[in-house]
This record gives C-alpha cells, sequence and structure tokens, in this order.
C-alpha cells in the first residue's frame, strides 16, 4: 500500500487543490481564502496531506543549514518556560523518561497517588495556589483538584499517544496524527478465531480518513491480499487493499461515518468487488 | 548545554517534553535552534525577528508537543516548518517588509546560489546540492523566491514574469523532483 491507490483519495475534488500544494507548503498562497480552502480540503484527503508533508520535509533539508544554536536564545525561552521544579541547567537527569512522578506543586509527595506531567507547568501551579488561597481554600482545593485532575488525565493520554506513535515504525504515514485526534473512533482488529486475538487497530477520523496502526496480521505470499470491508446497512464494502504483509497502511473510507464494523478477507493480490472467504479478523466498536 | 541525551531519538524527546522535561525541550533546541533561528533570518532578513521567532517555536513546541507527528516527518522539518510560517507571517507586515526589500536589493546578485549555500551540513550536504541541481533553473528560482524570501507565488509570477499558473505548476514539480531526488539518494525516504 506504499504506492498511491484511487481510493486514497478523499470525497473531494482534488484537481484544483492539488496545483496550490507546492505553494501551500512553502507558505506561498496569496490570500487566507486560498489557505483555508486547501486546510479544508487536507483534512479529508489522506494522499495531498501526505504530498505537503513530504515537501515540507524536502524544503526542511534544503532549509538546514547546521548553524550552531545560540545559546543566549535559549535563555530566554528557558525564561519563558516558568518552570519551578527543576531550575535551568540543573536538570533530573535520571527522571527525565520516568512515568507518573509523584509531584505536587513542584515537591514530591510519597502519599500523592497519580499526578505527574501538567503539575510541572508553574502556570498550572499558580492556578492552583491562586485557587486554594484565603477562605475559599478547602472549597476550592475540592474543584481544583477535580480540574486538575481532567487536565492531568487529558496530557497523559496526549503523552501516551505520542510515545505510541514515537514507537511505531516510520514507514507509514498520518497514524500518529490520527491517534491524537480526540474524535476519531479506534476499532480493535480481533482474529475471527476462538481465541480472539489482537490483529491491530483501525483509527478511523470522523471525515474518513482512516489507518491501520500495529498490524498483526500473519505475511501472505504474493498471490493474496488482506482485504478491507465495512459493513453497512448489512452489506460488505470494499474499503480497500492492505497488502500482502499490512503495515501502516492509510486508506479513506467512502462510508467512515456509517461503518459500525470491518472486516479482513483474504482475496487474490488484485482484490475482489464482494468477499470469496471467510473474514479472518473482525473490528467493532 | 546539554549532552546526555545526545543518543534519544528525536520522537522521544518529544514524548519528554510532553512531559514538562526541560532538558528535553533544551536538547531538541541544541540539535534543531541553530537551523530555526538560520532559516527564520534566512527569511525576515532581521536578527531580532529571527530572535522571537525561533523563541516563539520552541515555546509552542513545549505548549504543544502533541502537534508534532513523528509518523510524517523529523522534528526538524516540524520546527523549520513552524519558523517559516510565524517569519513569513511577519515579513508580510508591511514596516518589516520594506526594510527587509532593502537589505535583499542588495543581495540579489548572489541570491540565485542560495539554496546551495543552504544546503544542511557537510555530511548531507553534498547529497542535498546534488539534488538542488538536477532542478532546472525556472522551478530553482520560483521555490528559492517563495521559500527563502517569503513571496506568494503572485509575487513570484510578478517577479519572475510568468504565468501565476505555470509559477503554482514549476513549484510542485519542482519539490517534487527535489523529493525524488533525494529519495533516490537516500537521505528521504
Amino acid at each position: 500500500m506504499n504506492e498511491r491507490q484511487p481510493n486514497d483519495r478523499g470525497t473531494q475534488e482534488c484537481g484544483p487543490i492539488e496545483d496550490l500544494l507546492g505553494v501551500y507548503a512553502l507558505d506561498a498562497l496569496a490570500s487566507d481564502e486560498e489557505r483555508r480552502s486547501v486546510e479544508d480540503h487536507l483534512r479529508d484527503c489522506v494522499t495531498c496531506s501526505d504530498e505537503v508533508f513530504s515537501y515540507r520535509e524536502t524544503v526542511g533539508l534544503m532549509a538546514s543549514d547546521g548553524g550552531q544554536a545560540d545559546e543566549a536564545i535559549w535563555e530566554k525561552i528557558a525564561g519563558h518556560l516558568e518552570l519551578g521544579s527543576e531550575p535551568v541547567g540543573q536538570p533530573d537527569w535520571d527522571g527525565i523518561f520516568g512515568r507518573n512522578k509523584p509531584v505536587v506543586g513542584g515537591e514530591p509527595k510519597d502519599n500523592v497517588v497519580q499526578i505527574d506531567t501538567a503539575s510541572g507547568r508553574k502556570s498550572d501551579r499558580r492556578r492552583w495556589l491562586a485557587i486554594s488561597s484565603a477562605a475559599v481554600a478547602a472549597c476550592a482545593a475540592v474543584i481544583a483538584i477535580g480540574v486538575q485532575s481532567v487536565r492531568v488525565d487529558n496530557l497523559n493520554h496526549k503523552v501516551g499517544q505520542l510515545e505510541a506513535a514515537a514507537g511505531q515504525p516510520g514507514a507509514f504515514q498520518g497514524a500518529a496524527s490520527a491517534m491524537t485526534n480526540p474524535n476519531a473512533k479506534h476499532f480493535h482488529l480481533v482474529s475471527m478465531n476462538s481465541a480472539a486475538q489482537y490483529m491491530g487497530q483501525l483509527v478511523v477520523l470522523p471525515r474518513g480518513a482512516a489507518y491501520l496502526v500495529g498490524s498483526k496480521l500473519p505475511g501472505l505470499s504474493q498471490e493474496y491480499t488482506y482485504q478491507l470491508w465495512s459493513e453497512v446497512s448489512g452489506k460488505m464494502i470494499s474499503v480497500g487493499l492492505l497488502g500482502a504483509n499490512p503495515s501502516g497502511n492509510s486508506l479513506t473510507l467512502q462510508t467512515g461515518s456509517v461503518a459500525k464494523a470491518f472486516y479482513v478477507t483474504v482475496e487474490p493480490s488484485g482484490g475482489t468487488i464482494s468477499p470469496t472467504s471467510e473474514p479472518v479478523a473482525k473490528a467493532v466498536t | 548545554m546539554v549532552s546526555e541525551l545526545d543518543n534519544v531519538s528525536d520522537a522521544n524527546l518529544v514524548v519528554a517534553i510532553a512531559r514538562c522535561r526541560e532538558p528535553a525541550l533544551a536538547e531538541a533546541y541544541r540539535r534543531h535552534g541553530g537551523a530555526v533561528y538560520s532559516l527564520a533570518k534566512r527569511v525576515s532578513g532581521s536578527s531580532d525577528l529571527a530572535e522571537d521567532v525561533t523563541q516563539e517555536v520552541f515555546i509552542k513546541l513545549w505548549e504543544s508537543p502533541e502537534r508534532f507527528d513523528s509518523a510524517r516527518g523529523t522534528l526538524r522539518s516540524f520546527l523549520l516548518s513552524g519558523a517559516h510560517s510565524r517569519a513569513v507571517d511577519l515579513i508580510r507586515s508591511q514596516s518589516a517588509r520594506s526594510a527587509r526589500e532593502r537589505k535583499q536589493a542588495a543581495e540579489i546578485d548572489v541570491s540565485a546560489y542560495d539554496i546551495e549555500r543552504h544546503a544542511w551540513d557537510l555530511h548531507l550536504g553534498e547529497q542535498v546540492k546534488k539534488a538542488v541541481g538536477t532542478l532546472p533553473e525556472a522551478e530553482r528560482r520560483a521555490i528559492e523566491l517563495a521559500y527563502f524570501e517569503g513571496r506568494t507565488y503572485k509575487e513570484v509570477a510578478q517577479l519572475l514574469e510568468q504565468p501565476e499558473g505555470t509559477v503554482k505548476s514549476r513549484i510542485r514539480s519542482g519539490l517534487g523532483r527535489l523529493r525524488g531526488a533525494l529519495s533516490k539518494e537516500g537521505v528521504l525516504t
């Protein structure tokens, strides 16, 4: 699936937008209206979006001159970070990649559970301190704990997604972005046998872009391909071919918003109009 | 500055940044701050603006690390893209533009060689230079004016006295040609 497939394109017409992809990647569009129209399209179209990313990667190479970073600018950046728990230049190296560091207000508390990353930001802590002061302290503290917990949960979620994306092979495009999209639907592929083994995850964005992430589907001989189907109103509709060795496939679902279940079958290498074999894997919400 | 994180991948650096680990941001800055500043200065023509842009880019990475998608490009290209976009916004304000244009007028004789001069570092520079060398002059000039000088395609069309559609096509085909050449060299995957 590394080659472009017709169904990689979104539901919108790409033609007029394609002409603008290069200049968009270079921030050279002539108006905000043009920029909005391109960005609207990119939200729908995986292939055009990938094209823009590839152009930016390309010009990024041209622009990289490897000059040494200016430490004076870093000092200004560090000043903006407003970190309180770790002075600039005195990092806790051992804890850089530690998880769930039990910190509240910058001070370790052995008896406090869970709160970690967000509490490191001074701005959050300032809000926390402001809320917990004076006569409303007790009541406000309870409310603030709730708000803070939600914030921390959200941040933990993002960290987890970034971490998962960082661990993925770099060959596929867009999956990590989809995984961090709060509006994405996540379908877990499981084998159809009695073991119901986890076979990967299908991440579907609201407007149809979909990604197969972390596929564990076993490799096939080149005469065959995995084919993904969506079930809509009892009918099986082909979503696309996953290839003999699925890895980071990107697809566009014409029926993404209404599909409730997906099936994977093994088909002849060119794919088929309708399934010719029993599904080997299934995904439901 | 920092050195203990030398072997940590950019993607994992961003994970650490999301966990509010300032040393990870410092390391990201150490790796890419020079390139970000250099591009911002090249586009804006101003050391002060470039410094502002550089600060903004890294503070934004600190505040919204989830915007970086390691599957869709390198951290450097992500940061450079942000820096370029911000620098272009700044220079399109009228006051900054006039000063920049005065500066560029003095540089016009050497600008045809700017892409080569911006080749990455000695290790990859030769490959990038080779890829740039495959571009027809018209494509290379259109890309250079749009990217390094922050021109809109309409402005590029006026400067090169070409139809706007031709400029759009040349920029896209040139970028595609560059991407292909760099992929062939193994610089891009």
